[in-house]
């Protein structure tokens, strides 16, 4: 199996979902840790509007992602800070009129939408070199980020009232948070897809959280999880498909094996409780 | 400045008269029903004062509204003559119940760290003086050996001194505590109020608390807060019950729908 390193595609399916990796780590832990799934979630159905809207134009649907990700990551923020009490109606709006604008678009798009399951469920496989340049590039943001403003960060995903009392600028900080989320999505949707995205920003942090100590450590073993689970989806649809012909996404994998790890880490964090 | 009426912030005054805190005429209601109103009082600079009343009364959101937390649908709320969000880091807070996750992973230490944001611009590194400010405040209420531990693995007990700790380490010139002593040990408590005292001396304080033996043992001046026009006769039982504890008559400054107390007994408190 290992003769699929050698091929030029299967290496850069395997770069873009180590880069992937490294954004719903980090990004995946602020989400677990401040309790923004459904944000999450809502930001990356919110994409699909733009993937549909590039089908439509004519430009890339990654940058129609990029955009709707950032602009619903931003009108959330808003929200968020107004009305908080109805956030949760707020999210299902935004996450079901990202997706009925992109069915909508595709529609409108003269001809045969090619691809347009690639974007929905994702297809690491086929992942173009410009994709892996986009995602470095996310990456390097993403990381910049966290590592200047870690302590405002994580002052504001702990305690917002304490933060804002301290003068922290807790309204910019949060929406810089949204738009490194929207970011991540990004990075996601070529590995999973918009509906499953939700899952690779926080079942790798969850788990993380049962064994690491500390915002930074959680992090870190998030993104070797996340790498595990996305490695090894990867081998796992190449060695399905050449062995057995069977043509299975990637997707689908990654998030299988990753919910699997998750069941066996929480009953050996059970277990370990137990025996305390 | 206009909504803070005649004297905006008392620029116009020296600087030493400038109140540490100016609550002015502040209403605030929730979905229609009247939370704060017509709050006014004025805390000068070195008071040690604390705000008694029943559940509900709104002694929580006072707090909120003083701290920036939350805006007044009227009246204004004057900081050292500043908007509380622009007050500079003069305040700080010990919150009632922890505002945040308990499973957060973050070390006791990083908490305390938090009271230090205020002198910090962004980017800035942590200093050696912070960390000294962080550890001293841990020892004042005794959780320097719970430095390294995560929050997560703390006692309610343990938690409530580490958040004291956090609003300690602050260079607030004025704290603000609700209730704080809920869930101590009364061990701790007596130890807590010295300390209380102590910082007085240097910083204006607020507390929060339906402790009145404690009110009149250690606060200097005392206000009672209770929002509610219909309550009439809740003001009469809080008017016995407060001249019972404190032996000493109380003045109650009655506004048309709340009363607020504040009057300065110096004089006859024990110190």
């Amino acid at each position: 199996m290992l003769d699929a390193l050698a091929l030029p595609f299967f290496q850069r399916a395997l770069v873009a979902g180590l880069l992937a990796s490294v954004a719903c780590g980090i990004v995946g832990t602020f989400v677990v840790v401040k309790r923004m799934a459904s944000i999450s979630g809502g930001l990356s159905h919110a994409a699909f509007g733009g993937v549909g809207l590039g089908y439509l134009l004519g430009f890339d649907p990654m940058l129609g992602a990029a955009g709707f990700a950032l602009l619903s990551g931003a009108a959330m923020g808003i929200a968020y800070r107004r009305f908080r009490s109805s956030m949760d109606t707020l999210i299902a709006i935004a996450w079901s009129v990202g997706m009925a604008l992109g069915i909508l678009f595709v529609s409108l798009t003269p001809g045969y939408a090619p691809d347009l399951m690639s974007y929905l469920f994702g297809s690491i496989l086929f992942v173009p070199p410009l994709f892996v340049a986009i995602a470095a590039a996310l990456d390097v943001l993403i990381v910049v980020s966290v590592v200047l403003l870690f302590k405002e960060f994580r002052a504001v995903a702990f305690d917002e009232d304490f933060a804002q009392v301290m003068g922290v600028p807790v309204g910019p900080v949060l929406h810089l948070l949204l738009a490194l989320v929207a970011l991540a999505v990004v990075t996601l949707i070529r590995v999973v897809g918009v509906i499953l995205v939700i899952a690779l920003l926080t079942i790798p942090a969850a788990m993380a959280r049962q064994w690491a100590s500390g915002l930074q450590r959680m992090m870190l073993l998030a993104i070797a999880i996340g790498a595990l689970c996305t490695t090894s989806g990867l081998f796992l649809a190449y060695g399905l498909s050449t062995r057995f012909d069977l043509q299975i996404p990637t997707g689908p994998l990654v998030i299988l094996i990753a919910v699997l790890l998750y069941a066996v880490s929480s009953s050996l964090h059970a277990a370990r409780g137990r025996a305390r | 400045m206009s909504e803070a009426g005649a004297d905006p912030g008392g620029l116009r005054r020296g600087a030493e008269s400038v109140p540490a805190i100016d609550v002015r005429n502040v209403s605030l209601s929730f979905r229609g029903m009247a939370v704060l109103e017509d709050v006014s009082f004025s805390v000068e600079p070195g008071e040690f004062v604390g705000i008694i009343g029943p559940n509900g009364g709104g002694k929580s959101v006072l707090l909120k509204v003083i701290l920036g937390l939350l805006k007044p649908d009227r009246g204004s709320v004057l900081i050292f003559g500043r908007p509380p969000d622009h007050s500079g880091g003069a305040l700080a807070y010990v919150p009632q119940y922890p505002p945040f996750d308990p499973r957060f992973p973050i070390r006791v230490m990083d908490v305390v760290m938090l009271g230090r944001l205020g002198g910090q611009r962004l980017f800035q590194r942590v200093s050696d003086e912070d960390r000294a400010r962080a550890l001293e405040a841990m020892r004042e209420v005794q959780v320097e050996h719970l430095a390294e531990r995560e929050i997560g693995k703390l006692s309610g007990g343990q938690l409530q001194r580490v958040l004291i700790a956090r609003g300690l380490a602050t260079d607030a010139r004025v704290l603000l505590l609700d209730e704080p002593t809920a869930s101590l040990d009364s061990a701790v408590v007596g130890s807590f109020y010295e300390l209380l005292e102590r910082l007085s001396k240097q910083m204006t304080i607020v507390l929060v608390s339906h402790d009145l033996s404690v009110m009149s043992k250690h606060v200097r001046s005392v206000a009672c807060l209770n929002r509610r026009l219909h309550y009439h006769h809740s003001r009469e039982i809080t008017r016995e019950m407060v001249e019972e504890t404190y032996g000493c008559p109380v003045d109650f400054v009655i506004h048309r729908h709340s009363h607020v107390v504040l009057e300065d007994h110096t004089q006859g408190a024990p110190r």
